[in-house]
């Protein structure tokens, strides 16, 4: 199941298809709809990054990144963030062992040491905490009494957030919240997909899920997406996006230069990008078009936005600025 | 398929697709200028038949021959670039940017691994495309208006003038070819003047700037136009007249004259200057001198009578320099205005007081040489034999009376020209005049010819009343109408005393007249400073002239 090293690019473009495609059935036989969002939790996972999913209780988050985990065949962690979680609980601490009879420190890995980490309600842990985690994310290894222990190959965290119960939560702030590749939001499901829920879960026969790659296949899909070229105009258009983000820039339209205090940084325009080839592999093509960038915008900005009082106060959301700095590039 | 063949193909649809999509533009642009020329058209079209035109045929190619040069100059601007042309390639058969990102990386020599990869697809896709597919946008809506709007504006072109602007232009016309006749007619009289006149007042006369001015005179469709052409022009020869103006020395000649009736040897030269004939005065006063040559008695008697007629003459030209003395300081003041006037008027005015002066100079130097040659020629009477001194004596003396009463015959001369010659300036000013109001009198006659009624000499049967032969106003300018074949018409004629009650007449007649006079007025008005002071003096000579009758 691993792709050959030596394999031509038309071999590697096709197996990156393949195996996509592959993944996504086998998650789709447990997760009913929510076709973008396993997509767009996929094209996290092989670009490397990770996903905040927000979204009420009972949407299936859990189930999503399991039934990911099983179709990977990839080690899976839950850890339900509370307020009085320590980053050692995380991260893991040296503890004393005594082994023939002599007393030592040996490291307990803590849940971090996976493949794919459910962070679940992240934002109800102590920013100190969170903190621990997104310095995981970021570095893929953990430090504890000055010796790096690095983490398995790939390593996802999605994490979960709730966006109604906000009583004794901690919000993220803006720099841990750009580690984020994807900002998601799960919607309910429309009664025909509650239906086949229903059906899927309420019969003695769960759905099971195979493996359909493995984590090497995932880290070779990563590098054959990095090979998909993107045209000049194609890039200028991706930066011209994120730069409109910013009320600074002079062709930002009025809509940023009223409601935004500060806009996406370069690590969005490196998502974007990253994400844009994804697409144009998983769209059968092998350029970057401009439709690849807006398509996937919104996730990759929606949580790099940060609004200013006046867009506080007024409601104004990360789709309606997004949108409009698309129009202004149409 | 070779890379390059492929790469051609590609281009080769590139290139097609460019040239298509630039011919729909040039069509786009050509029907969208069309029509905005024939919105201009129709505005300019409608303009003129708002106004009672008709549709100058000029403006229907300049229009179009514009909104080509527009229609050519937004192709040349909006024109698809190669690198447009894949974009818009890309866009309408939603390619995904397939076309622009091969070519692009192909220019930018990016080769990527996928490239053969992604040329291959592009290539497959292009292959199943064509060019007749690219989605142009119908253009018929805009096609009909622009020919709806073209023909619109072609039928407003078809409309000819109203009433009113054919009025007008036949007034214009008719008024051109009036000023044309009439400045033949003075180029004619002005040519026939300067030829019968003599040369001493066509030196007088500056013939050549009257000439130019004669040849300045334009025919002007334009009546105001026309009547300032020639008021300006009758001004200019007042002017000319004016510097002609002798008329202190005519007064003076009129007092010398007066001071002559007393003296029945000089009274035919008291005639001939009171008659202003000068150059007849001159005659007769070459004709008596005396010269040395000639028998002592007839010298004696032609003295005689030179004396006589010099003493009174000297007695007027004192007289009328004491007098000019007196009043010196009214002269000084209408001098001191006079400064403040035209340049050629003060410069026409001193030297008419320097000639008059001269005269007075000359009347009393004769009467001077005439004395010393009446010492001379009686003291050659007593001394007769000792005639060598006497004689020598008496023809100096005699010559220089001579000279004296040849310069004053000579100044004579010149005054008859002068008078002879503002009289024909005159006469031209007259005619100016008349040309002024013949051209006014004439238009006015041929707008008030339409202004209705019956022709001269024909009345008005209520029995037979006929709608195109409706009223005879009878000078009454309101007119009643009655249905036709409803019954006689029934009309009424208002009478009023003159000069009282209000005039019913036409206000844009009425005001368009007292337009015309008071321009007229106006430019005769502005007379020069030195036709002032002449007429100020005629007057002041009158007054004298009476009260000289009055205190004998």
């Amino acid at each position: 199941m691993t792709q050959a090293v030596d394999t031509s690019p038309a071999e590697s473009v096709e197996h990156f298809a393949k195996r996509f495609e592959q993944i996504r059935e086998q998650v789709s036989r447990y997760i009913v709809g929510q076709r973008q969002t396993i997509d767009h939790v996929l094209i996290a996972i092989i670009c490397g990054g990770h996903v905040l999913l927000e979204g009420v209780p009972g949407l299936g988050k859990t189930a999503l990144v399991h039934a990911i985990a099983h179709a990977l065949d990839l080690r899976f962690r839950r850890v339900q963030f509370t307020p009085d979680l320590l980053p050692a609980d995380i991260v893991g601490s040296n503890i004393i062992t005594e082994r023939d009879g002599a007393k030592s420190f040996a490291f307990q890995p803590g849940p971090v040491f996976c493949n794919i980490l459910l962070a679940d309600e992240i934002n109800r842990a102590t920013p100190k905490t969170q903190s621990a985690l997104l310095e995981t994310m970021q570095e893929k290894a953990v430090t504890v009494a000055g010796q790096t222990h690095r983490l398995d190959e790939p390593f996802f965290v999605l994490a979960t957030q709730n966006p109604i119960e906000q009583d004794g939560t901690y919000r993220l702030p803006e720099a841990q919240l750009d580690r984020f590749f994807f900002k998601l939001h799960l919607e309910l499901p429309d009664h025909d997909e509650l239906a086949l829920i229903l059906e899927r879960t309420g019969g003695l026969d769960l759905p099971r899920v195979e493996q359909a790659a493995t984590g090497q296949d995932i880290l070779a899909m990563g590098r054959t997406l990095r090979q998909v070229a993107i045209e000049q105009r194609v890039q200028d258009h991706l930066i011209h996006l994120v730069r409109r983000t910013h009320p600074t820039s002079g062709q930002a339209p009025e809509v940023v230069r009223k409601y935004v205090r500060h806009g996406a940084s370069p690590r969005a325009a490196q998502t974007l990008l990253a994400a844009a080839r994804a697409r144009a592999l998983l769209e059968g093509r092998f350029h970057v078009a401009r439709a690849d960038i807006d398509a996937l915008a919104l996730p990759a900005l929606r949580h790099r936005l940060i609004f200013s009082f006046e867009g506080e106060a007024e409601g104004i959301t990360a789709e309606r600025i997004v949108s409009q700095v698309i129009e202004t590039l149409a | 398929m070779t890379q390059q063949a492929r790469e051609t193909s590609v281009e080769h649809f590139v290139r097609t697709a460019r040239r298509r999509l630039n011919g729909h533009l040039a069509w786009r642009c050509v029907r969208g200028s069309l029509l905005g020329g024939a919105a201009v058209m129709l505005v300019i079209a409608l303009s003129y038949v708002a106004r009672g035109h008709s549709v100058p045929g000029l403006w229907y190619p300049a229009v179009l021959a514009a909104s080509l040069a527009v229609a050519a100059g937004t192709w040349v601007s909006r024109r698809l670039g190669g690198e447009q042309a894949e974009l818009v390639i890309d866009r309408c058969f939603d390619l995904r940017d397939a076309v622009s990102s091969l070519r692009g990386l192909e220019r930018a020599g990016r080769r990527g691994p996928l490239h053969d990869l992604h040329a291959a697809q592009v290539r497959q896709q292009v292959s199943r495309l064509h060019v007749h597919d690219l989605p142009t946008p119908p253009g018929h809506r805009l096609t009909a208006a622009a020919i709806g709007l073209a023909l619109l504006a072609g039928g407003l072109g078809l409309i000819g003038p109203g009433a009113a602007v054919r009025q007008q232009q036949a007034e214009a016309d008719r008024t051109r070819q009036h000023t044309q006749q009439i400045n033949e007619e003075l180029d004619r009289y002005v040519r026939e003047m300067l030829a019968g006149a003599p040369k001493n007042e066509t030196d007088l006369i500056d013939a050549a700037e009257l000439r130019q001015w004669v040849e300045q005179l334009e025919a002007q469709p334009q009546l105001h136009e026309a009547l300032r052409q020639y008021a300006r022009f009758q001004q200019r020869v007042s002017r000319m007249s004016v510097a002609l103006d002798r008329q202190r020395d005519e007064a003076l000649l009129d007092e010398a004259a007066h001071r002559l009736q007393d003296v029945p040897e000089a009274r035919h030269l008291a005639e001939q200057l009171e008659q202003k004939r000068y150059r007849d005065a001159a005659e007769r006063l070459r004709g008596e001198q005396p010269t040395p040559e000639q028998e002592l008695e007839e010298q004696r008697d032609r003295l005689d009578r030179l004396r006589q007629a010099s003493r009174r003459m000297a007695e007027a030209a004192r007289s009328m320099r004491g007098r000019r003395a007196g009043s010196g300081g009214s002269d000084s003041t209408s001098g001191g205005s006079g400064a403040g006037g035209t340049g050629d008027g003060a410069g026409d005015r001193g030297a008419g007081e320097t000639v008059d002066d001269e005269l007075a100079g000359l009347l009393e130097e004769l009467d001077e040489a005439v004395d010393a040659y009446d010492e001379a020629l009686a003291e050659y009477e007593l001394i007769e034999s000792q005639a060598g001194d006497a004689l020598a004596r008496l023809e100096e003396v005699g010559d220089d009376a001579g000279r004296r009463l040849q310069r004053l015959s000579e100044h004579l001369d010149e005054l008859d020209a002068a008078r002879l010659a503002r009289r024909r300036l005159q006469a031209l000013r007259r005619r100016l005049a008349e040309a002024q109001s013949e051209l006014a009198r004439g238009s006015a006659s041929a707008r008030l010819a339409d202004a209705g009624g019956l022709e001269a000499g024909r009345d008005a049967n209520p029995d037979s009343m006929d709608r195109e032969h409706d009223t005879l106003d009878e000078g009454q300018l309101t007119k009643l109408t009655g249905q036709r074949s409803d019954g006689p018409a029934l009309r009424s004629v208002e009478s009023a005393d003159s000069g009282t009650g209000v005039a019913r007449r036409d206000f844009d007649e009425q005001a368009q007249a007292f337009e015309r006079q008071v321009e007229s007025f106006v430019q005769r008005e502005d007379v020069p400073e030195p036709l002032r002071d002449g007429v100020r003096s005629y007057f002041q000579s009158i007054h004298e002239a009476f009260e000289k009758q009055v205190s004998r």
